[in-house]
């Protein structure tokens, strides 16, 4: 009996050891190929990243020399491709986000001031005024085309792995002196995001020109004095003051419960001026009691008595029985598309579940009006096949990080409906955007 | 009676072997069917990555982690896209862990609290970072200036 059980043991033993190796080699394989996998494609972004940044020097050294403005124009669009094209490879590549940190930026203003001076050459501007911005990118574009050279040679020599670039990164990247004033605005933000598809809020959120809030002009004001300013506009049963928040913008931040409404607000309030900068809150809303017409005028009703007027309903999204609309300042009849402001409205009774101001808070100011072209004018400079529903002045920002008085006009050809911008001052064509009708709101594109 | 010790053996194997294709099989069916259809797939994306890294905070702890992202997406700094964003490098513990994959609950505010970010809400001020102080080591997080704290994350920015 006793041999019989330890002939057994003997048995259970010798398969699963047997098992256990042959796991482990399948399991090795496995691993193997994975890791190949993944080597081959950093390998790629890695040759793609090494060839963009060399494109973008040797397009760059052909603009030093062309007289041509049409052939400059050509190559400054290669530019443009190639530095997002090498951005886009950088990221899929294993370095520290903080090491590629100088690299990511220069790439991200090439892009954008390659842009611009595209858009600058197209209109008639010469490139000797750009020359001397040029000579310098060119400079630091050799230097990190030498960087990323010796990198690729180092891995291609196997001196070092994959799983060291990260510190390769820091000793190279690091160091390589990209600093570049070409474009300053890039601090804000940049020009080209892929957003396809979220713009819901209309075809300009979001875009902030300075990075001083144009709407503040007093003094910072202490925590009591803004709470006081929050009792004045808002039916607040209590208030608890949670934090004071130095980030982009100093804000004073409240956890607010109202009068009547069960829903704990989280409120956000500009330490200069005191001007309410943001509400959020959420709760399940099951019911829709009220239309979309009902909600904007609730939305209106609300800004009015936080003491913004003149303001004007854009677009709208609704999800899950709430809906979050857009507005957007009026002046003398001109829609400003930068000065935004965002209600989110619960359908079932009309709480106000969100209110975002970031938009108007930065950039809204009194402008100096003026165009001297007609609407006839500009609608005569329009696609002969574009048949126009609508159309009126507006204030648009421009890639730039600037902004323009342009006539909009919305229009369908075919199936689409298109929203076309021609400038009110020289006629030339700023934007042209696809309307999208879903099911929650327009969508632009 | 050794060939009956041998037959003894394969069939040991074979269970054991039949055990770990099922199971090869079943994470390989997971992993799919928590990529559900949806009407827009960056929403999708932006709240399947805020149900890995914040499902058990609050639903201003969620939007806050959306926020980053969107944050992100516009600094010259990160990649231009919100798959770009969330895909890169070692950037989040919920992809490396496969927290990412988890699949929503029912009734869960994630997908609120994305379209919310998306639609410009921010409650971290301008953040491009944010960590959970008592999982990371990381010292140049630490570093960074602290704009707010919600539940476990802390949000901060670079100067």
């Amino acid at each position: 009996m006793k041999e019989k059980c330890k002939k057994i043991a003997v048995i259970i033993l010798i398969a699963i050891l047997i098992v256990v190796g042959i796991l482990c080699i399948m399991l090795y394989k496995k691993y193997r190929t994975q890791k190949q996998l993944a080597e081959d494609g950093y390998n790629r972004a890695m040759y793609d990243f090494v060839a963009s940044v060399n494109n973008v020097k040797n397009e760059l050294a052909k603009l030093k020399v062309s007289s041509n403005d049409a052939y400059n124009i050509t190559t400054i669009a290669s530019v443009f491709a190639k530095s997002n094209a090498a951005k886009a490879n950088l990221d899929l590549l294993p370095f520290s986000v903080e090491n590629i940190k100088n690299v990511s930026m220069f790439l991200t203003q090439l892009s954008d001031f390659s842009y611009i001076l595209m858009r600058s050459v197209l209109n008639g501007d010469s490139i000797d005024n750009y020359k001397e911005n040029i000579d310098s990118i060119y400079e630091k574009i050799t230097e990190l085309s030498n960087v990323t050279e010796e990198i690729y040679k180092d891995l291609n020599a196997s001196n070092i792995k994959w799983n060291e670039l990260e510190k390769v990164g820091e000793e190279k990247f690091k160091n390589t002196n990209l600093d570049e004033e070409t474009s300053s605005a890039s601090k804000i933000g940049k020009t080209f995001t892929d957003y396809e598809g979220i713009i819901y809020d209309g075809a300009f959120s979001n875009h902030i020109l300075d990075l001083k809030p144009q709407y503040l002009n007093g003094k910072d004001l202490s925590n009591t004095e803004v709470e006081n300013i929050v009792r004045e506009k808002m039916d607040v049963e209590s208030i608890e003051f949670i934090e004071e928040q130095n980030g982009m913008l100093p804000l004073y931040v409240y956890r607010i419960k109202l009068k009547n409404i069960d829903t704990i607000k989280t409120v956000y309030v500009t330490k200069q001026d005191g001007k309410i900068y943001q509400i959020i809150s959420n709760r399940e809303v099951k019911n829709k009691n009220i239309d979309i017409e009902k909600a904007k005028e609730i939305a209106l009703e609300y800004i009015n008595s936080l003491g913004v007027e003149n303001i004007k309903d854009t677009y709208y999204l609704t999800k899950d029985n709430t809906v979050t609309i857009s507005f957007a300042a009026v002046q003398e009849d001109v829609l400003v598309y930068t000065d935004l402001i965002k209600v989110k409205v619960a359908l079932d009774n009309g709480e106000i579940l969100g209110f975002e101001a970031n938009g108007y808070i930065y950039n809204h100011k009194e402008r100096n009006i003026e165009y001297s072209k007609s609407v006839d004018e500009a609608r005569s400079t329009l696609y002969g096949d574009l048949k126009i529903e609508s159309e009126r002045l507006c204030i648009i920002p421009t890639d730039a990080k600037d902004e323009v008085i342009t006539y909009e006009f919305k229009g369908t050809v075919g199936e689409n409906t298109f929203l076309v911008y021609i400038n009110a001052n020289t006629l030339s064509q700023e934007k042209i955007y696809i309307v999208l009708e879903t099911e929650g709101g327009m969508m632009t594109i | 009676m050794k060939s009956k010790y041998i037959a003894c053996i394969f069939f040991i194997l074979l269970v054991i072997f039949s055990i770990y294709s099922y199971a090869e099989t079943k994470e390989a069916q997971s992993a799919v069917s928590t990529t559900q259809e949806s009407g827009d797939t960056m929403v999708e994306l932006l709240a399947r990555l805020i149900n890995g890294e914040a499902r058990g905070e609050s639903y201003l702890g969620q939007v806050a982690v959306g926020a980053v992202i969107m944050n992100r997406v516009k600094s010259p700094l990160f990649p231009n896209t919100i798959a770009g964003v969330i895909y890169q490098k070692g950037q989040f513990s919920s992809i490396q862990d496969g927290q990412f994959n988890v699949s929503i609950e029912e009734g869960s505010t994630v997908y609120n609290a994305a379209q919310d970010a998306m639609n410009g809400v921010d409650p971290t001020n301008g953040a491009l970072y944010f960590y959970n102080p008592s999982k990371t080591k990381s010292k140049y997080l630490f570093s960074l200036t602290t704009v707010t704290t919600i539940g476990k994350h802390v949000f901060a920015r670079a100067e």
